[in-house]
This record gives structure tokens, C-alpha cells and sequence, in this order.
């Protein structure tokens, strides 16, 4: 069972509390026809037709990846077609909502823009914080209280003890422990970051330009972004361990985040405190508000001003983000770039919104339910042939690549594939899930903070998954998983196929395309046997020993050359025991991460497979639906 | 797989293009070159421009330990100098083969920028703009793709060895770096799978087709040509000859050698091949320079590796008269602190350090710009990123004053308002 397993039972009792319990509120809030009726006001207005509603089952497909970042399952795609109840979105809607994938999915959203996906880092632990997040979210934490603990967290950023004789543990570690702090620390080596990071992701609003020169059409100085960023210039980390830099322990520094009395000795310590430098000497100041008072935490003077509810970016920004997010473009574009420049589109629609979110106690699944439940979301996928130019007001619904998290996970459930992983890894699918992921985002070359989206553009991830281990290995027929399984329940060919669709783009195959796949099973072929590329790990025998170059290693051999040999688990667990330090457990990461993503695909990719020539049709078609646009799309 | 989409047709452009057809591929990678072919080669590139090699040492290399040596003294450290084929220039002790071809380096020791951290150093010297979270600034190898490279070449124009890179920003993803994770592997799922042989790849490319057919009608989607569109082309790179070009075993045995045995080296050896197909920006990654602790035993391992691929690439390209078209950079994101710490490491800094060019029409058999004793302060000649990025696009034949329109409407230079440095244009 993973890791995800496990927290999804526990959330899982949590859930079937709450179902049972029948309080379940499925009447479709009331905003919903204001903005309805101001959407069709706008169509009518710039005649626009809008697309005709999209059917039951492309509508639960893209409710549940936009809610939970999965696809459904095939067994609730037939239930939910069958269900004749009027009310029947809505009440999905609240199931989906209150599903363990929901915390989970959020988690990692706002884990990826709060961190970054790529980011490592000796002063985070990243584990707790995910954590935390997926907390937050299954227990529907009011947004302005998360971000509120986010501002102003204090405490220490990890509860991982250290292994006996290195160094003690504070008597309060256990009580002071807080894992929001971690988001401090992923920026406490710059806090103009942390400022504009506060600026753009909890307002909206971007400032950092004025970090470098005064804005030449907007409002904000060089003043306004130093005196905001004074906010953060008494908060800092101190090391819980010393001396912390030589701790011959890897993984996370165990560090101590506090709003303290004074600034921190940036002169003594630059390389850790350098950043805060040009900030200790303002006055610090909310953005077009008030000064900070001089007693008491500037961050929660902070907090309190961007949560407060007469601010007038706190609501709207994070209504602009979803909907922009599930409705593929905001009021606002970019979603995070609100200024007098750049006015939104249906203003009154986004107040409207945004009043209603801040009467709900910003209640994010409310707004979720809000956005789920308006006509533009309902809408079809379908081109309205407008130019670029031309605003459709949501007349249609987008098509939206998948987030990696979303794409991998879409190939892995479709084909059983995360059980075998599982398997395979003894328990540590999340840890490879993680590695493919990583290595996924750096081949395509692109920046971590941002959401990774699937790139039209890019040749090596179209290259993946046409000829990748990932895909191909997937699609290989293989008893009682995945083809396996669909090919000995199905009747015949067609109940197979209409198994691979519900798998795959979650929907029953047209009498259409059933014709065109009846003619392609009827097609003569020969079966292939080809040995493909090799193996980049070893397999077999071989796979389970350790390479003499690390058995026979000597004692003060140097890490970086023996990590170039590690080839096998046995290799990188021998290799674990030799690491000395922060520099050689960043490297060790990195090669083990590599490893990971790579030799449970391989070994997939050559298990099993089809032997005769109706097996290896299957397989094509099972592939094709992994490739396929409708497939590898939110729509 | 679609007839709709029109794909255009690769092309080598004219001259590139008979040269492939003529010499072949494997004629022209050879070691033995035949001269009129190697003449050829050279009137191409002439005519094609320039290219760049980014040798990238992630982590912040000491300048200390490597190009600006001050033996003896209290920040010195163990290495000692040694003397170069530039007269009067010394570098450090474990970079022999280097100091060999050190009449082709011009050694800036005069480096000097602001940012301290690792994130915000590598932003800033791969795309000469401090990292402003609004605006994704384009990184020099996207420019290069940008302005140099041909779109219908059936190689990527920026290929990125050994760690990701820093994306085009708002150039596009067509100049996005095409990341090749290990130079021993070359492309990554180029091959087809096993048990996929060439007719099956057909019958699965016609299951695909009903499929994207079906999606088509009913969306009338865009992004269904743009994704057909993308496949044609990764499919026309898996049949491409040119492809070979990421097989560093198909050079002689002495070439492979030559540049050392490291992955490092063999990213060198794949970026020249690169450079000499056509591929115009290529940047290879030297990780570990993040040297905290342990900082000597550390560099020299880093410069074992470097020593001999910087060397072998820069003989390799002068042999095939490649290096005066062919600019080599070689840099990390900040430089590190003259004290050494209680662990024996040095910290990030900064104030002044050290990066070289070398090719490319640089004026080589120099050291440009001096730190103090103590290599903690820029002494002469202080050079800012600006004036560093502007020295390169010039040397690169692109004007560091071209700009390009960011979304946000600001107008984006190569260089942020820098200028060339003479001193180190040849």
C-alpha cells in the first residue's frame, strides 16, 4: 500500500463520516445565477453563440481532474450516466469536494507555487509541509486563515530528531513545531522574494519590478517595495543544531523561524542574512496602507492588513486564480497581475465573487462549488472560431494540458500501473512517482516555479510518450493488471474497448469509432518481437547485488566517484551509509532520483506483452488512447 | 498523421544542406577530415554564423582555485600557479592541459554582480537579468535559437546538456532548451519500443489518427493540429540522420579519451558534434562547485574533470576550423569567498570572481581585469553582467541593443543596457 494509500484511508474515514452524516448542502449557491445571468448578458452583447452544454460524461471527467487532479473511475462514470436525479452535478460536485484526492490535489498545487517543484533545500522540509497543506485543505481551511499562518508563521520548520549523540533536541520541539514556516524558509535567503511572493500570490498584485526601478506606468516605487518588504526584516531562522554547518547529517536542517526585536547580523552572516540589508532601515508598510505600529510582529500587523476585509486584492485574487485555473483564463490576465492597467474583464461578475466568497468565511470549497456550478463551466469544448484577439466571455469551455502531476497520474490509474510501481518499488511509489516527476520537469527544460503545463512545443516530451517506458510499458498486456485484466473480463471486442475508453478519456467509444476499431482489429498483421533499446539499469540477477566498485571501495574514497558507479538499489543503499555531508546527500538525492525514474519504467517496459495478433491490437489501441489529445487534456 | 496540418519540410538551409548531402555525416564527423571538405565546413559556418558553447559550472566555482590564483597568500589556499602559453598568465596548478591552450582564453577576473543565492546567480548569468517574478527573461541560449538559428533545422537550436537550464522565457517554447539528461544515453526514447517494430509503429500511429480525427470534429481545437504538428516532428527526429550527432561512440576511440573520462567530457564531445551539425547553442553542466565544505579535495576532483574536456574542445574545434566561429563561455552563477572557513569550504560570493571566453573571435592570451591581493575586491577593470552579456552578443554576431517585446509590453534587450568590452573582442 503507498504512502497516498495510507493517508487516503485515513482521510477516507473522515469522508464517510461526513457522508453519512447527510449534511451534505447540495443546492447550488445563490450567487451562481448572478453571474450566470451577467455572463449571458455579455454573450448577447458581443454576439456571441455560446458552445451547447457539454454531456454528462465529459462534464465528470473534467469536474473530478479539476477538483481532485484524477480521472474517474470507470465504475462511477456508468453510475453517474445512469443517475437520472436533476440534481445530480451538484451533488457530485460535494462528493468530489469531500474526497481524499481533493486534499491532496490542492496540496500539491499550492506546494508547487509556494516551493517550486524543483526547489531543494537543506533549510526545508518538505515532507511536513506537504503535509500540513494536505491538512489544510481536508479539513476546508478558511483561506484567509491559511494564508494568515502562512505570513506570520514562527516555530520550528521540522520534527525530524536527530539520531542519538549528534546534538539535542529542544525541550519545546514537539509543541513549537510548525510546518508553514518552511515557506519563509524556502525565500529567508532573499526576503524581496518573500515580499513579492506575498504580493502576487496572496493580492495579486505584482511588485517586484520595484525591487530594481520605479515602474514606468504603475504606481508602485522602489520606496513601496522596500518599506513592504521591511515587513520581513525582524523575522529570521536560527540553526536548532550547532554547529549547524558542520552536522554530519543529511537531509534538513533543523531550523528555529521567529519574529524577533531586531534585525539580523547581515554583516556577520551574509551569506545567510545578506538580503535583508536594504530593508532593515524602513519603515515598514502595507501596500497603499498603513504603516506597521513599531511594537509587536510587523507580520502580523501584515497578516492582518492583507486578510482584513477592506482589502481590496485579498478576495478577488484568489477568486481570479480559480477561476482562471478550472475556466482556463480570469477576470484578470496573467491571474496574478492586477493594476489600474490591466482592468478585468466583467468587473462586476469578479466583485460579485469575491463579496460572495468573504460572506462565506472564504470557504474555498464554496467558491469551487460556485465555479462548478455556473453555466460557462458547463459549457462544451468546442472551438468558437473567434480570432485570438476576440474575448469569448467563457462561451466555451477550454482545453487544458494536464499538470504533470495530473498527466502521470491520469497514465497510472488508466492502466493499474501505480499498484505495479508499488509493488515493484516495496511500498515506495510515492518516492518514485516523485523521482519520475523531477526528472519529467528538468528534461523539459522549464522553470520550476511556475505550473508545468504540457507544452505543445516540446519534442522530448511527445518523444516520452510515444516511445517512453512510462507509456509503452503501460499499455503492455499483462495478466490481471490493466489490458490484462480488461481483455479476460470483457465479453467480446467491443465491451473491451469500451473499457479502455472509460479508462482512458473516460467516456463510452461512438458506433463511429467502434466501426473504425472493428475494421483495425480485422487488419492482417504480424506479431512483433523486437528486444527494443537496452536497459540503462541492470536487470535480472544482477539487479540485486552490489557493483564491485562500491563492495570494494576504500575508506576514504571520494563520494562523487563512487557515486558514478551506483547502478543498482543494493548500490545506492550501501552508498546511503558513506554519505558525509549536506554536499554529498544533494548529489546522492539527485543520482538516486535518477535511478528511481528510471528502473521500475524499464523494468515494465519489458515485462509481459502480447503474443498474439489481437493482444498486440490491443496494446496499440490501449497506446493510442494514452497519446491521444482528448486524452492528454482537461476539456 | 494528419494531411491538414502543413508540415513544413526540413531544411538544412541551402548550404548546410549540401554539405550533409555531399561529405555525409559520418565523412564529416571523422577525425580525418579531408581538407576540402574541412574548407567547406569552415565556409559554412563563415556563412551560418556563429555558435556557442556554455560550459556551466552549477554551484559557483571558486575563482581562487581556478583562474585568478593567488598562491601564498592567506586566501590562497594549497594549489600553486602554474605558467600558461599566455605570457604572464597563470592559472591553477590542476588545469595543465588548459594552461596549454591558454593562448585561446581571455581570463575575466574582474567579474563583479550582486546576487548571492544560487536561484537568483544562475537567473542572472544565464539570462543577464536579475530574476523578476512577472517577467520570464529569455536565457542566452534562447536568444541565440532565437536570432541565429534556423526553424526548420531538424535538431533543436539549443540543446542543453546535464541539468536543466533556464527557459525561453517569453521567446517561445520552440526556444525552449532540449534537455539531454546523459550524454552516455544521447537522446532520451528516441528508439521504439520493444516488441514495436517499424510496421507496428505505423498501425499505432493509425490507431492514433481515428482518434485525433474523432477529437478534431468534435472540437474543432487548435491544439489537436498543434499536437499532430509536434508528433511529425519528433517522429521525423527519430528517422533524422542527423540525429547521430548525440552518438559520442561514434567517435574514434583517441577523440573519446582526449576529452576525459567523465560525464562531463563526454558532454563536451557531444557538444562539439552538435556545434558542427548545426545545433547553435549548447550548454554543457559541471555540478558540485557548491563547495561549503571540503573545498580543495572538491575543486581538484572538478578540475580533473574539467581540465582535459575545456582543453580537448578547444584543440578539437581549432583542428576543424571551428573555433573562430565557435565562442566557448565558461562560467558558474557567483564566485566564492577568499576566507576559507573553519570546514575547509568557501561561501558564496559574489563581489568579484572570475569566468573565461575563449573562441569565437575572442582576443585570447589574456587575463582582463584584476581583483586585490587577496582576490576579495575587483581591482581594475570591474566588468557588470550587462557589459559581460553585451561582450558575448557582439562576439556572436547579435546586437546586445536587439530587443524583443515581452508580454507585459516592455520592450527586453540581450543586454541590459551594457556594452561590449573591446579589450576582448579580437
Amino acid at each position: 500500500m503507498t504512502n497516498r494509500h495510507v493517508l487516503a484511508l485515513a482521510l477516507l474515514a473522515s469522508f464517510a463520516a461526513r457522508a453519512n452524516a447527510d449534511s451534505i448542502d447540495s443546492a447550488v449557491p445563490t450567487v451562481v445565477a448572478t453571474v450566470d445571468a451577467q455572463i449571458r448578458a455579455a454573450w448577447a452583447e458581443h454576439g456571441i453563440t455560446p458552445a451547447p452544454a457539454a454531456d454528462d460524461a465529459r462534464w465528470l471527467r473534467r469536474a473530478t481532474i479539476d477538483l481532485t487532479g484524477q480521472l474517474p473511475e470507470p465504475e462511477h462514470i456508468v453510475e453517474f450516466l445512469a443517475d437520472k436525479r436533476a440534481d445530480k452535478r451538484t451533488r457530485e460536485i460535494d462528493r468530489l469536494l469531500a474526497s481524499p484526492a481533493y486534499a491532496e490535489h490542492w496540496g500539491t498545487y499550492w506546494d508547487n507555487l509556494l516551493i517550486g517543484r524543483l526547489t531543494r533545500e537543506a533549510f526545508i522540509d518538505r515532507t511536513a509541509f506537504q503535509q500540513w497543506l494536505r491538512e489544510e485543505f481536508d479539513k476546508n481551511a478558511p483561506w484567509d486563515q491559511m494564508v494568515r499562518d502562512l505570513i506570520t508563521a514562527e516555530g520550528y520548520n521540522s520534527n525530524r530528531e536527530r539520531p542519538a549523540g549528534y546534538s539535542e533536541t529542544p525541550k519545546d520541539f514537539d509543541e513549537r513545531f510548525n510546518p508553514a514556516v518552511n515557506w519563509f524558509m524556502r525565500h529567508s535567503r532573499s526576503i524581496p522574494d518573500m515580499a513579492a511572493a506575498t504580493s502576487k500570490l496572496f493580492l495579486g498584485v505584482q511588485i517586484q519590478c520595484a525591487q530594481c526601478h520605479d515602474h514606468k506606468t504603475e504606481k508602485w516605487t522602489q520606496k513601496d517595495f522596500k518599506q513592504f518588504t521591511a515587513c520581513f526584516a525582524k523575522t529570521f531562522p536560527t540553526y536548532v543544531d550547532r554547529p549547524g554547518m558542520l552536522l554530519k547529517v543529511v537531509g534538513t536542517y533543523r531550523m528555529e523561524l521567529k519574529d524577533r526585536w531586531f534585525t539580523p547580523p547581515y554583516e556577520k552572516y551574509e551569506t545567510l542574512f545578506g538580503s535583508y540589508k536594504d530593508y532593515v532601515n524602513e519603515t515598514p508598510k502595507m501596500l497603499n496602507g498603513p504603516a506597521a505600529p513599531s511594537f509587536g510582529s510587523r507580520r502580523v500587523a501584515l497578516a492582518n492588513w492583507v486578510t482584513a476585509k477592506d482589502n481590496p486584492w485579498f478576495a478577488k485574487a484568489i477568486v481570479n486564480r480559480l477561476w482562471g485555473k478550472l475556466l482556463g483564463c480570469g477576470f484578470v490576465e496573467p491571474v496574478d497581475d492586477f493594476r489600474p492597467g490591466n482592468p478585468p474583464l466583467l468587473p462586476a461578475t469578479l466583485d460579485a465573487l469575491a463579496d460572495d466568497f468573504a460572506d462565506h468565511a472564504y470557504d474555498l470549497q464554496h467558491l469551487l462549488r460556485v465555479i462548478c456550478s455556473t453555466g460557462a463551466y458547463g459549457r462544451a469544448c468546442v472551438d468558437l472560431q473567434r480570432s485570438a484577439k476576440e474575448e469569448t466571455y467563457w462561451g466555451s469551455f477550454p482545453l487544458k494540458a494536464l499538470d504533470v502531476e495530473e498527466l502521470f497520474d491520469a497514465i497510472c490509474t488508466a492502466t493499474d500501473t501505480d499498484d505495479r510501481l508499488d509493488r515493484l518499488s516495496k511500498g515506495h511509489f510515492d518516492m518514485v512517482r516523485n523521482a519520475f516527476i523531477t526528472q519529467l520537469v528538468s528534461q523539459m527544460g522549464t522553470d520550476d516555479m511556475a505550473e508545468v503545463i504540457e507544452q505543445e512545443g516540446t519534442i522530448p516530451r511527445s518523444l516520452l510518450l510515444l516511445n517512453g517506458t512510462l507509456v509503452c510499458g503501460s499499455a503492455r498486456l499483462v495478466p490481471n493488471e490493466g489490458l490484462g485484466t480488461v481483455l479476460s473480463r470483457a465479453s467480446d471486442d467491443v465491451a473491451a474497448i469500451e473499457q479502455l475508453y472509460l479508462r482512458t478519456v473516460s467516456r463510452r467509444p461512438t458506433e463511429v469509432e467502434l466501426k473504425k476499431w472493428r475494421a483495425f482489429l480485422a487488419k492482417s498483421r504480424e506479431v512483433a518481437h523486437t528486444a527494443g533499446p537496452p536497459a540503462s539499469t541492470p536487470t535480472g540477477l544482477s539487479a540485486l547485488g552490489v557493483s564491485p566498485e562500491i563492495a570494494h571501495a576504500s575508506e576514504g574514497a571520494d563520494f562523487t566517484e563512487l557515486l558514478k558507479h551506483a547502478k543498482t538499489g543494493a548500490d545506492f543503499t550501501a552508498l546511503r551509509k558513506l554519505v558525509k555531508n549536506n554536499a554529498d546527500g544533494a548529489l546522492f538525492v539527485k543520482a538516486f532520483q535518477a535511478f528511481a525514474a528510471e528502473a521500475p519504467f524499464q523494468h515494465l517496459a519489458a515485462t509481459g506483452g502480447g503474443n498474439t495478433t489481437r493482444e498486440q491490437a490491443f496494446e496499440d489501441i490501449y497506446w493510442a488512447l494514452l497519446n491521444c489529445t482528448e486524452f492528454l487534456t482537461n476539456h | 498523421m494528419n494531411d491538414e496540418v502543413q508540415m513544413t519540410k526540413p531544411c538544412l538551409g541551402p548550404v548546410a544542406r549540401r554539405t550533409f548531402l555531399t561529405g555525409g555525416l559520418g565523412g564529416l564527423l571523422s577525425l580525418c577530415i579531408p581538407r576540402w571538405q574541412a574548407m567547406a565546413a569552415v565556409a559554412d559556418a563563415k556563412r551560418r554564423g556563429k555558435s556557442c558553447i556554455l560550459l556551466w559550472m552549477n554551484g559557483g566555482p571558486s575563482h581562487l582555485d581556478t583562474f585568478d590564483p593567488k598562491p601564498g597568500t592567506a586566501t590562497g589556499g594549497p594549489f600553486e600557479a602554474i605558467s600558461t602559453s599566455a605570457p604572464g598568465v597563470k592559472i591553477c596548478e590542476h588545469l595543465p592541459l588548459l594552461a596549454e591552450q591558454a593562448r585561446h582564453l581571455a581570463i575575466i577576473r574582474s567579474m563583479t554582480s550582486k546576487e548571492g543565492n544560487h536561484d537568483r546567480g544562475q537567473y542572472l548569468m544565464h539570462t543577464g537579468y536579475a530574476p523578476s517574478g512577472t517577467l520570464k527573461h529569455p536565457s542566452l541560449g534562447s536568444w541565440v535559437s532565437h536570432e541565429l538559428g534556423d526553424p526548420n533545422f531538424e535538431l533543436p537550436n539549443f540543446v542543453s546538456i546535464r541539468g536543466p537550464s533556464i527557459s525561453s522565457g517569453f521567446l517561445g517554447v520552440q526556444h525552449n532548451p532540449f534537455t539531454v539528461q546523459d550524454p552516455n544515453q544521447g537522446v532520451r526514447n528516441l528508439p521504439l519500443a520493444k516488441d514495436v517494430d517499424r510496421s507496428r509503429f505505423s498501425a499505432r500511429r493509425e490507431a492514433l489518427a481515428i482518434l485525433q480525427d474523432g477529437f478534431r470534429a468534435e472540437t474543432h481545437a487548435a491544439a489537436v493540429a498543434n499536437h499532430d504538428a509536434v508528433y511529425d516532428k519528433s517522429v521525423r527526429l527519430m528517422q533524422s540522420s542527423l540525429v547521430k550527432a548525440f552518438n559520442i561512440k561514434d567517435e574514434p576511440r583517441a577523440v573519446q579519451q582526449a576529452y576525459g573520462d567523465s560525464d562531463f567530457g563526454r558532454g563536451c564531445l557531444m557538444a562539439r558534434r552538435l556545434i558542427e551539425t548545426g545545433v547553435r547553442f549548447v550548454e554543457v553542466t559541471l555540478d558540485g562547485w557548491d563547495t561549503h565544505i571540503d573545498n580543495f579535495t572538491k575543486t581538484t576532483y572538478l578540475m580533473h574533470d574539467l581540465d582535459p574536456a575545456f582543453a580537448a574542445l578547444i584543440r578539437d574545434l581549432e583542428e576543424r576550423h571551428m573555433l573562430d566561429d565557435t565562442l566557448i563561455v565558461w562560467m558558474g552563477e557567483f564566485g566564492r569567498t577568499p576566507k576559507i572557513s573553519p570546514a575547509d569550504g568557501r561561501d558564496h560570493y559574489p563581489n568579484a570572481w572570475a569566468t573565461v571566453l575563449a573562441g569565437g573571435g575572442v582576443r585570447g592570451g589574456q587575463a582582463f581585469g584584476s581583483t586585490d591581493a587577496e582576490g576579495a575586491r575587483v581591482a581594475s577593470h570591474p566588468v557588470t553582467v550587462p557589459d559581460y552579456f553585451a561582450t558575448i552578443a557582439r562576439l556572436l554576431g547579435m546586437d546586445p541593443k536587439h530587443e524583443e517585446i515581452s508580454p507585459v509590453g516592455r520592450p527586453i534587450a540581450i543586454s541590459d543596457g551594457g556594452k561590449p568590452i573591446a579589450a576582448l573582442i579580437g
